[in-house]
């Protein structure tokens, strides 16, 4: 037992660890003050939610909400990170060659997946369901003990069914995907895909729950659509046996509360057994790669120059990782999506969609929109190119760039080229849809114009910051997409040159009545002034030596 | 005579209040092996990070093919090739690309390089794994594939890092014989290694650095005498207190010094 403890101990530090040992006292501090607000404000949201439901006198549905929402936890977070956890863990070897058993070792890994779930599903679902039942009480409405037990056991057992389907499908999955050949790009782009798919979902149902007339409809009514959510939802039965153990009186709820637990517990044991018995199989098929990846080892290349070869390379570098792809390169994917839907619903709907709540006239709000939308873009396009972590990324290959006869200009050109011209290609095709959309020429110019110097702008702002202190000893490049100084630093940048202009352009247009020339000439001197900024960074840039290794 | 492919003068590197590098010259001339040997911690990888531009240094000059490193780093890196002790290529690149990759880098003509590719690849017994991803090559892959990488441009100067840990004993005779050709040919060699029988049979000359002094250094029949490199490298290790100047030499180790002067 004692063993089994240190096992799960070292797991969740694993899992919890910063994947770079240089990480800064401070960055990491600010991180966590960072994660703790984030996770503060999703507490409020799920709070606020509770209370709305409970007022509703949709408690059966807040609970059916809370076993999706713990199912989900237990699902999402288990997908990603079961492979490096389970399947490709970096200390496989070290614990197979070590006295303890196979199944202390499953229950290890999978208990620090476990317990991160239900961290997870507790950060939403307490919340929820205590403000529900707090509000509940203060309306006359008494809790049972029961409903305190259910709410927990949500919390404790819920994700259990998410968690047992994530396990299977991620060994599946990274199995077929270790025998492509371009298994890791696929993988990134099925990444991708699914997050793309969840933000048009998210978007098509606001749409959609816009489209309903809540404004007209009658708190029966209301009362009478949440319910007839919850009957849908009691069709998956993790669901249904909550809500009766919920509104079930005496015996009876606490008999559906134990199927609930019961269940879960079965099916955590089975995976428990089922993967204890098989892992040592199941980890050795994973990584048992196809030796049928040949075919072009002799085929001649043509010669490239020095820098279309450290261009090529530095692409490698990005798509190879797919947190580095999905964090600073999804912008890029967001500003076409972004003038699609332009280009689809024009400027009409996107003014209408803005303006639904709100008394004004959507027409009058094209004109504002088309001032400010140079702002918009360049705020979604720029927000974290890679090139500000490109140094860092390197990781132990820049041995290779400290000895190769490569020059600082060409070295840091590299690193910013590839991206700046990705950037301008997706500027490009977002312009081209604007056109489509009905926006001004010269407002269009504007938005490409300005979208591409600021994504030039923040990536060498993030590279100078990278190039001071690089990291070059990461385990993950999560860290580095995700959580480094210098990606952090052009989200805020962009984001508060975008912010500020687009409100001044935005407010002088629409209340101090500046004609629309003036917005543009203030924008175009952003341009400009970005443009040389930018120039400035890259002379002081590759004066620079290319950094060391410590 | 030629000038040295290597010239080292006054070679000082700190770190913080630590020397590790006391200000020691060495030269290599062309056609000519040198084994640098020490204990661990001794130097040696401080010496080698300077000489190939992984690691900047405090004083004295390096020159490679009579090109300052640091002034003028380019045209130093085009004579020079460095194979660590811990090869690491970029994962997503399978072997031929990383060899492509070193081969634009260098210039190296696209007709010339399948031809070098191909007999190197064959000599180390790597055509087949140079279709597959480097992250999926064990540890003796990888430092062929860094071999294959250093070698397919022809440098003047061959730098390498423990070059014989995780090779196979057919790899290792095959890099052995390598070495021999290179320095047959006129271009020179550089290599620490642990395994002093090898650097014995294999070098014309032998620097052994202690505690950043070089103890000994020059030609390795002068050096060793009618001992073995084994009793001298323990008779140099064993000397005691290393002092903050430079002692007098245990072996003839006068700066600079060539093997053939």
């Amino acid at each position: 037992m004692h063993r089994l403890w240190l096992l799960i101990k070292v797991q969740l530090r694993t899992l919890g660890s910063s994947s770079s040992k240089n990480a800064s006292r401070g960055g990491i501090v600010g991180l966590r003050i960072a994660q703790a607000f984030l996770g503060l404000l999703m507490a409020c949201y799920a709070a606020g939610v509770g209370v709305g439901l409970a007022a509703l006198g949709a408690d059966r549905l807040l609970v059916a909400l809370a076993v999706l929402v713990a199912t989900l936890c237990g699902a999402v977070f288990s997908f990603i990170k079961a492979p490096g956890m389970l399947y490709e863990a970096g200390d496989y070897d070290l614990l197979m060659s070590m006295p303890v058993s196979k199944r202390d070792q499953v229950i290890a890994r999978l208990a620090s997946l476990y317990l991160t779930a239900v961290e997870l599903a507790a950060l939403m679902v307490i919340p929820m369901g205590v403000a529900a039942l707090v509000f509940m009480g203060v309306q006359g409405i008494a809790s049972t003990p029961l409903q305190w037990v259910v709410l927990l056991s949500i919390v404790a057992f819920g994700p259990v069914p998410g968690f047992v389907v994530a396990i299977f499908l991620s060994a599946l999955i990274t199995a077929v995907l270790g025998r492509l050949r371009h298994g890791k790009a696929l993988t990134t782009l099925a990444s991708v895909l699914v997050a793309l798919a969840a933000v048009v979902a998210s978007f098509a149902l606001n749409a959609a729950l816009s489209g309903a007339d809540y404004e007209n409809a009658t708190l029966d009514m209301l009362v009478g659509i949440l319910a007839g959510f919850g009957d849908a939802l009691a069709v998956w039965p993790f669901c249904g046996w909550v809500m009766d153990a919920w509104v079930g009186q005496g015996m009876s709820g606490w008999a559906w509360w134990a199927v609930f637990v019961l269940v879960n517990l079965a099916l955590g044991a089975v995976l428990v057994e089922g993967l204890a018995h098989t892992y040592t199989q199941v980890v050795s098929a994973i990584n048992a790669r196809s030796q049928q990846k040949r075919g072009k080892a002799t085929k001649a290349a043509e010669l490239r120059s020095p820098f279309q070869a450290l261009c090529r390379k530095e692409a490698g570098l990005v798509f190879d990782n797919g947190t580095v792809v999905a964090n600073d390169l999804i912008s890029l994917l967001l500003l076409v999506i972004f003038a699609a839907l332009v280009a689809i619903v024009g400027l009409d709907g996107i003014a209408s969609f803005f303006t639904k709540d709100s008394l004004g006239d959507p027409s009058e709000a094209i004109p504002v929109m088309v001032v400010i939308l140079p702002w918009i873009m360049a705020f979604i396009g720029a927000m974290a190119p890679p090139a500000a972590i490109a140094i860092s990324l390197e990781g132990q290959g820049v041995w290779l760039m400290e000895t190769l006869p490569i020059d600082r200009r060409l070295f840091y050109g590299a690193k910013l080229a590839p991206w700046l011209a990705a950037a301008a290609l997706c500027a490009l095709i977002s312009a081209v849809l604007l056109l489509i959309g009905g926006v001004p020429a010269s407002s269009v110019l504007l938005c490409f114009a300005l979208t591409v110097v600021l994504y030039g702008f923040c990536g060498l702002v993030g590279m100078t910051l990278d190039e001071r202190h690089p990291n070059f000893e990461w385990v993950s490049a999560t860290a580095l997409a995700k959580q480094s100084l210098p990606i952090g630093v052009c989200i805020f940048l962009s984001m508060g040159i975008c912010l500020a202009m687009g409100l001044v352009c935005g407010l002088g247009y629409g209340v101090s009545g500046w004609d629309a020339w003036v917005c543009d000439a203030m924008s175009w001197a952003a341009v400009l002034v970005l443009a040389a900024a930018s120039w400035l960074l890259f002379r002081r840039l590759e004066k620079r030596p290319i950094p060391y290794q410590s | 005579m030629a000038s040295p492919i290597l010239d080292v003068r006054g070679f000082v590197k700190r770190y913080g209040t630590k020397v590790a590098a006391h200000g020691y010259s060495l030269a290599v001339e062309p056609g000519s092996i040198l084994g640098l040997v020490g204990t661990n911690g001794a130097g040696k990888t401080t010496l080698i990070k300077a000489m190939v531009g992984v690691q900047d240094f405090d004083e004295g000059s390096i020159a490679i093919c009579g090109h300052d490193v640091v002034k003028d780093p380019i045209a130093a890196k085009m004579h020079l090739a460095y194979v660590p002790d811990t090869p690491w290529v970029y994962g997503f690149m399978t072997g031929m690309a990383y060899l492509e990759f070193v081969c634009d880098i260098f210039g190296v003509d696209s007709a010339q390089r399948r031809g070098i590719i191909q007999e190197l690849a064959e000599r180390l017994e790597m055509v087949d794994a140079l279709a597959d991803r480097a992250d999926s090559y064990s540890h003796g892959m990888l430092q062929k594939l860094v071999v294959m990488g250093a070698l397919v441009h022809d440098p003047d100067f061959l730098v390498l890092d423990e070059p014989f840990v995780g090779l196979d004993p057919v790899a290792t005779r095959t890099l052995r014989t390598m070495l021999q050709e290179r320095a047959a040919q006129g271009k020179a060699v550089l290599f620490s290694s642990h395994v002093l029988e090898v650097v014995e049979r294999l070098c014309d000359s032998v620097a052994i650095i202690q505690a950043g002094q070089l103890r000994a250094f020059g030609p390795i029949d002068q050096v060793l005498g009618d001992e073995s490199l084994e009793d001298v490298f323990m008779d140099v290790v064993e000397t005691r207190e290393v002092s903050a100047t430079p002692a007098a030499p245990v072996r003839p180790s006068d700066a600079p010094q060539t093997p053939f002067s």
